[in-house]
């Protein structure tokens, strides 16, 4: 029997003893040499082989053993077989070693691609223009600058792009780079005198992916050498895809030239997910988890945690562990149970009043005004958001908003809410006060 | 580097899960296990958070004992320690677990705090686990950075819960049988009754007893504990 063979039959059994998730990431991207006495095993790169070593090593041995019936010393290394073998088997580990070895750049996370991304409102055009960058890297839209809040899938759609540019064209080079990262690895090329390599390295690229550029902020030196980068790939029509919390134009500590360098392509934002997005997005989780959620449930959940996607992944997991740990199905109660510690603060205590001095503070008027009966805009706008807030916030029937409100009708209220939902839609400033009025509520 | 301030850094050889006494904690505790256990799987972080003394940083212990037993790396970072800043994170590496006790000291300081996140996003990409633990939910820290928030927030968030007298009666007598001592309900009622009831003063008192009663080869009595309460 072949080494291949012998090899090919410890796979079989592996898969079956081992998590999908362990089989995937450690055992798959093994590759069998053949050779006589030895089964030389080549692994992507050191991580990889040093976990195998680790944790798998005694029972693969066992395995070789029991399938070859004889003697063969396994021998593990770093390395890589034929050139097809390895693209159909670890495109982004082979690819991503050196990066590793070198800066410390991460690999493009095969979780995130455009499959398993849940398109909502609040992300359709990004997700729509990193499809296009996916697809014509260094054609569309470079650099695409994707904005948005914390973990509303930036680095999703950012990563996806990486990944559907390396699908189409697996010689494509294509790294991503957390902006910290891209700082200290600056820093450490600088002291070992090895910044042409680090210069080389990130202008040579196909795709550079920069994530959470306003940690930019103040790092002047890291700011002259990503201006010089970003001018070396744009020039060559590769591409350039940066993420951050903020319009270009709103990051402090950049230099302008770079601002207005981010701008001149396709600037696209992320809003926080509506609850149907979050539904759904929940939904998806869950089954890629293998786990079965009612639909009641999720809405349960996605109104529990309205903040952002990240946070409403630790509630699943959560949920997930707490359901595991007693045996009982997913239902509302377990959710309740397993989030109680998290929801005595996204329970906080949001009443008519709090919401009352919440907008006023924000929209610098007086507490009185918003029950006062005068009608200007100034007054009238804020007070018709804060009714909004209060039907969202709170369980208070309409008439007694109207009432919290110096003693308006119901109707009242009732118009107010319309008229805030017309202007989300058509209205930024307003769209942008609302979220911003939801996250402070939110805290 | 790192590895030598990990080794600076004595786990008590007594904290495990096996001595850490549940009392409602159970689902915690079984979910660290796996965490510590299962290194390299998704999420990347577990945040506990508790009153002081309800036994965070014996829960750590255990979860990094358990890690190095399966022959990974394990790293504590106790930041309420004089001398370990964030410093010390930014050497970390060899990512296996990471733990990151009392983060509530960072809030505020915009530089720890980004040295905390740049771990994270370390752990994460060499796939190992982080803990943390703190007074309050991640949220609730004060922290000024919303990136490590929504992080810290990503995996499982739990509280521990307090012990009742009950549970400290229980709890004393579990990590006292830990070390080979019996104390009877008369010895505890004692204990309980005379002594400061925190946690941290109660296993401070095991400490004394188990090495007086070693040195005198005595049994643990209430005359006993009067003798060591005059010296």
């Amino acid at each position: 029997m072949s080494n291949s063979t012998i090899w090919n039959k410890c796979l079989n059994h592996l898969e079956d003893e081992l998590t999908p998730q362990q089989f995937n990431t450690w055992i798959r991207p093994l590759q069998a040499v053949e050779d006589t006495a030895t089964l030389r095993l080549l692994a992507p790169n050191r991580f990889v082989m040093d976990w195998v070593k680790q944790k798998f090593m005694g029972r693969v041995d066992k395995l070789v053993s029991d399938y070859s019936q004889q003697n063969i010393t396994v021998r593990l290394e770093i390395g890589t077989n034929t050139p097809v073998e390895i693209a159909e088997r670890a495109p982004v580990e082979k690819k991503t070693e050196t990066i590793i070895s070198t800066y410390g750049t991460k690999s493009l996370n095969g979780a995130f691609n455009f499959e398993n991304h849940v398109e909502g409102k609040s992300n359709q055009l990004a997700r729509a223009a990193a499809i296009q960058v996916g697809e014509n890297p260094g054609k569309a839209y470079n650099p695409l600058f994707i904005y948005g809040g914390v973990g509303l899938g930036k680095t999703h759609l950012m990563q996806a792009a990486g990944n559907l540019i390396v699908s189409r064209n697996p010689s494509a080079s294509v790294a991503y780079v957390h902006s910290e990262r891209f700082v200290a690895d600056m820093v450490r090329a600088l002291q070992r005198n090895a910044i042409n390599e680090f210069k080389r390295y990130y202008r040579s690229l196909d795709a550079l992916l920069i994530d959470d550029i306003q940690f930019f902020s103040g790092k002047n030196h890291s700011q002259e050498e990503f201006f010089h980068t970003f001018n070396t790939l744009t020039e060559g029509r590769r591409q350039i895809v940066i993420t951050s919390d903020r319009f270009p134009k709103e990051i402090t500590g950049v230099q302008e030239r770079l601002i207005s360098r981010f701008g001149s392509g396709l600037t696209v934002s992320i809003d926080p997910p509506e609850l149907e997005t979050r539904v759904a997005i929940l939904s998806n989780k869950a089954n890629k988890e293998g786990v079965e959620m009612d639909d009641e449930v999720a809405f349960f959940i996605a109104r529990q945690v309205r903040s952002n996607v990240r946070e409403l992944e630790g509630a699943l997991h959560r949920i997930v562990a707490s359901s595991r740990f007693t045996g009982r199905a997913i239902d509302i109660q377990l959710a309740k149970d397993a989030l109680k510690d998290l929801m005595v603060f996204q329970e906080r205590k949001v009443t008519i009043e709090n919401i009352q001095k919440t907008v006023a503070a924000y929209y610098k008027m007086r507490l009185a005004d918003l029950h006062s009966k005068r009608r200007n805009r100034q007054i009238a706008r804020p007070r018709q958001i804060a009714m909004a807030l209060a039907k969202e916030f709170t369980n208070l029937s309409l008439p007694d908003i109207g009432d919290a409100f110096g003693g308006r009708d119901h109707t009242t209220v009732l118009h107010a809410c319309r008229k805030v939902e017309e202007l989300l839609q058509n209205d930024a400033k307003t769209k942008e006060d609302y979220q911003n009025l939801q996250n402070l509520l939110g805290r | 580097m790192a590895r030598q301030l990990t080794l600076s850094v004595s786990l008590p050889d007594m904290a495990s899960f096996d001595n850490f006494y549940p009392s409602g904690n159970e689902e915690l505790v079984t979910a660290l296990r796996h965490f510590a256990a299962t290194v390299g799987t998704p999420p990347t972080v577990m945040h506990i958070f508790g009153a002081s003394g309800c036994g965070k940083t014996h829960l750590m212990y255990a979860g990094l004992k358990l890690t190095r037993g399966e022959g990974q790396p394990a790293h504590y970072l106790p930041m309420r320690e004089p001398g370990v800043d964030s410093s010390a994170m930014e050497q970390i590496d060899g990512f296996g677990l990471v733990c990151v006790d009392d983060i509530d000291v960072l809030a505020g300081q915009a530089e720890a705090e980004r040295a905390l996140f740049r771990l994270y996003e370390r752990v994460q990409d060499r796939f190992g686990h982080l803990v943390t633990t703190a007074r309050q939910a991640a949220r609730r820290l004060g922290l000024g950075l919303p990136d490590l928030v929504s992080r810290l927030h990503s995996g499982g968030t739990y509280h521990v819960s307090p012990l009742t007298d009950a549970d400290k009666r229980n709890a004393l007598r579990l990590r006292a049988a830990g070390r080979g001592i019996t104390l009877s309900d008369d010895v505890l009622d004692y204990v309980l009754r005379r002594y400061p009831r925190d946690t941290h003063a109660l296993f401070g008192l095991l400490d004394r007893i188990d090495q007086a009663s070693l040195t005198a080869q005595r049994r643990v009595t209430i005359p006993f504990l009067q003798q060591l309460d005059r010296h």
